[in-house]
């Protein structure tokens, strides 16, 4: 048994059994007693030391000595933020899919595609991540392995009429809006055919025809951008939603509000989607927010925010899609969606990781993740068998592969093109 | 011939090219119901409503982040910022997000956008509502950046702007609104990157562009009496600047002075001068002159406002000594 104390945390908190249902109650998680006395043998794990530590703020016992309960960099006036950000006013709220409510309303042909289009990314992503290994990959990099399922979960309703914009980890969205992987793979090795001409890399993907406004890499920029989207949409009397998504370092950029402030004004079609992947860069939510439930930042403006599992793309389909169908038809205007997600690489490929533990990852992966989720879906539920799948995966395998080789293969970009489309220099007015 | 004010002549043809293309708005702070605050927009609400004259929240960083938003889906947005000093709070945008995305887009996506406002120093409103920001935004390739001086200037440089596929930086000032010139018909469109001859002369040649002008053209006469004969030059354009006629003009002439209300470090009469000395050093018969804001933020006191700023004045005296 290691002395970190937590024996004595729990005997403060008045023993496993109490703690236990204290924990269930504000994580509206489950778990059981036998978990929990397991702590006092085992240490608590990762995960349940920040809502142990919030138990021990609100009973004024004295923390400061139980050093390995925070997370590193997370002081207690972090944790005490977070503590105040106690429920107010809205209709604002944690949305849930129960198994039952996916299997009877969700058509097996969605589940399936939401999963080839997870699997694509996935597969797409982890070779990006080899060739960037490489050194064949310049510059920035922000893999997307882990969130497939927010994306996965929204192409499945969105219409060819909608519009996506997001910040700089922008690849998956690419690949959902259909831009055939050869170009993705160009434009990040800087090639010629590159779908921005390898003037933009990974950063700045653009797919202009299905009305994809990019990949931005200032962060929060996108979503003014696309509230004046979403406002041209109005202006145009078109039939369309627009999906700004950003992450949870973006939620604190001053230009959010201003753009919230606007949406709500005008009541604007527009779905706003954090993806809350836990970590800005290296900051926890907990350390950069001082009010954690970033589903509720649009209250002040009165935007409904929910909250939902960005882990489980059948319930982002099901209840998203009935959402963006209130924004669509009944005029709802805008909308806050919080996704809780979870990245398993680092920001870029250049995170030195020291701000989460390895244990953390591997317990997200194990649980939590998308793929693997709708997978048991399909076995379970007798859509495909397991061997299908395992055929359906090195296909995509096979596809990623070859379009990564053949860009290989491609030239660089010719010089003549350095100078061009500084400027757009069609004189007709478009 | 009727003379009419810059004022008028900028909500005239924003109205005029309004009428033309239903996807052209207006948005800015107070440009609707308060009818502009400087009163550019007089009218044009009762004109084309509040779907197209829109009202803003102050809320710089927004609404040029959705103005860009907009233009990148079909829309065609003005955006009037109260002053370019507020545009700073927005800079990020006009820069990162409006200059930039064509050429990242690979050409994909063009930003149909005009920003337009009063420029340069105001009177008596001390440091922070009195810059010149010509070099700011002449910096940046994808932007292009038009500094009109008098009614023609504004008319055709506005329509320019307004029809041009890309981002354009309008430079107005605010104290040439009130000046009434008349109309040059013949200039009914004006070419962007064109500079203009506002004076033919032989014996140095004045650079400058908006409200330096006034500074040139007074300079110009003095020295007339002093039958020194001046060619005065309008720049229209800061980006993409007309390096053809700056030329030509210092090839007849032989002799340079440049003229900006701006501080000189980096600036407009820099970057001109620069281009005289890379292109037509030999004709040169002595060193070009600059007059820029002096190197501080202006003062508030009626005096020190007054000598902080490049004078026709102490302008005659040196040209006098290089002539």
């Amino acid at each position: 048994m290691i002395d970190n104390g937590h024996a004595d945390i729990i005997s403060k908190l008045g023993g496993g059994k109490k703690l236990t249902a204290r924990l269930k109650s504000f994580t509206e998680e489950n778990i059981n007693e036998k978990t929990v006395y397991s702590w006092v043998q085992q240490g608590i794990p990762d995960r349940w030391k920040i809502a142990v530590a919030r138990c021990l703020l609100e009973d004024n016992i004295e923390i400061t000595h139980y050093k390995d309960l925070l997370p590193p960099g997370m002081t207690i006036d972090n944790l005490t933020a977070a503590n105040n950000s106690i429920k107010i006013f809205s209709d604002s709220k944690v949305l849930k899919a129960s198994e039952k409510e996916i299997i009877s309303n969700v058509d097996k042909n969605i589940v399936l595609n939401i999963y080839k289009l997870m699997l694509k990314i996935r597969r797409f992503e982890e070779k990006v991540g080899q060739l960037y290994s490489m050194g064949l990959i310049g510059g920035f990099c922000h893999l997307y392995i882990g969130q497939e399922g927010v994306i996965a979960g929204i192409e499945s309703f969105a219409g060819s009429e909608d519009c996506f914009i997001t910040g700089y980890r922008c690849h998956a969205h690419m690949v959902s809006r259909g831009e055939p992987l050869l170009n993705i793979f160009c434009e990040l090795l800087g090639k010629k055919g590159g779908s921005s001409m390898a003037k933009g890399g990974s950063m700045h993907l653009f797919k202009s025809d299905k009305k994809f406004f990019g990949g931005h890499g200032i962060v929060g920029a996108q979503v003014p951008l696309g509230t004046g989207i979403a406002f041209s949409n109005k202006y145009l009397n078109k039939k369309a939603v627009t999906f700004c998504f950003f992450g949870d370092g973006a939620v604190n950029q001053g230009q959010v509000y201003e753009a919230f402030n606007m949406a709500a004004l005008w009541q604007l079609p527009i779905i706003y989607i954090i993806e809350n992947n836990q970590y800005g860069m290296g900051t926890s939510v907990e350390r950069a927010s001082a009010m954690t439930e970033l589903f509720r930042r649009g209250e002040s403006f009165g935007i409904k925010g929910y909250e939902i599992d960005g882990m489980d793309p059948l319930a982002v389909h099901l209840l998203l899609k009935k959402i963006y169908n209130q924004v669509l038809n009944e005029k709802t205007g805008p909308i806050l969606i919080e996704a809780k997600t979870y990245r398993y690489r680092g920001h870029s490929m250049s995170d030195p990781g020291k701000y989460r533990t390895r244990q953390e990852i591997q317990q997200t992966r194990e649980n939590r993740d998308p793929i693997e989720r709708v997978k048991s879906f399909l076995i379970e539920n007798k859509i495909k068998s397991e061997d299908n799948l395992k055929k359906l995966d090195l296909f995509i395998k096979e596809e990623v592969l070859n379009a990564s080789e053949e860009a290989r293969d491609i030239g660089l970009p010719d010089e003549n093109t350095l100078f061009k489309d500084v400027y757009d220099i069609n004189e007709n007015i478009k | 011939m009727n003379s009419i004010s810059v004022r008028e002549i900028i909500r005239d043809t924003i109205a005029e090219e309004m009428r033309l293309d239903p996807k052209i708005f207006l948005l800015g702070e107070e440009v609707g119901e308060y009818q502009g605050a400087y009163k550019v927009s007089q009218g044009l609400l009762d004109e084309f409503g509040s779907k197209r004259v829109v009202d803003t929240p102050i809320t710089e960083a927004g609404f040029t982040g959705l103005a860009i938003g907009a233009a990148m889906n079909g829309l065609r947005p003005i955006v009037e910022f109260m002053t370019w000093n507020f545009a700073m709070q927005a800079i990020d945008h006009i820069i990162n997000s409006a200059a930039k995305t064509f050429y990242m887009s690979g050409g994909k996506i063009n930003i149909p956008i005009v920003f337009r406002g009063p420029n340069g120093i105001a009177s008596r409103v001390a440091a922070q509502h009195s810059q010149d920001y010509s070099s700011w935004y002449s910096h940046i390739p994808g932007l292009k950046v038009l500094s009109p001086y008098d009614v023609t200037d504004a008319s055709g440089l506005l329509k320019a702007a307004i029809k041009d596929n890309n981002p354009v930086i309008f430079l107005e000032h605010e104290l040439l609104y009130n000046e009434k010139f008349v109309l040059d018909s013949k200039e009914e469109t004006i070419s962007i990157g064109k500079a203009k001859v506002m004076k033919k002369g032989s014996d140095v040649t004045i650079i400058s562009y908006s409200r330096g002008l006034e500074i040139a053209i007074e300079t110009g006469k003095i020295l007339a009496q002093e039958n020194v004969d001046a060619e005065i030059l309008n720049l229209r354009t800061l980006k993409p600047i007309d390096k053809d006629t700056i030329i030509n003009s210092v090839k007849k002439t032989n002799k340079v002075v440049v003229i900006e209300e701006g501080w000189s470090q980096s600036g407009v009469a820099a970057e001109v001068i620069s281009i005289i000395v890379e292109n037509v050093f030999d004709y040169l018969d002595t060193e070009p002159l600059r007059f820029s804001g002096k190197d501080i933020p202006l003062p508030y006191a009626e005096n020190l406002e007054k000598l902080a700023l490049p004078s026709a004045n102490s302008i005659v005296k040196k040209c006098l000594e290089i002539c």
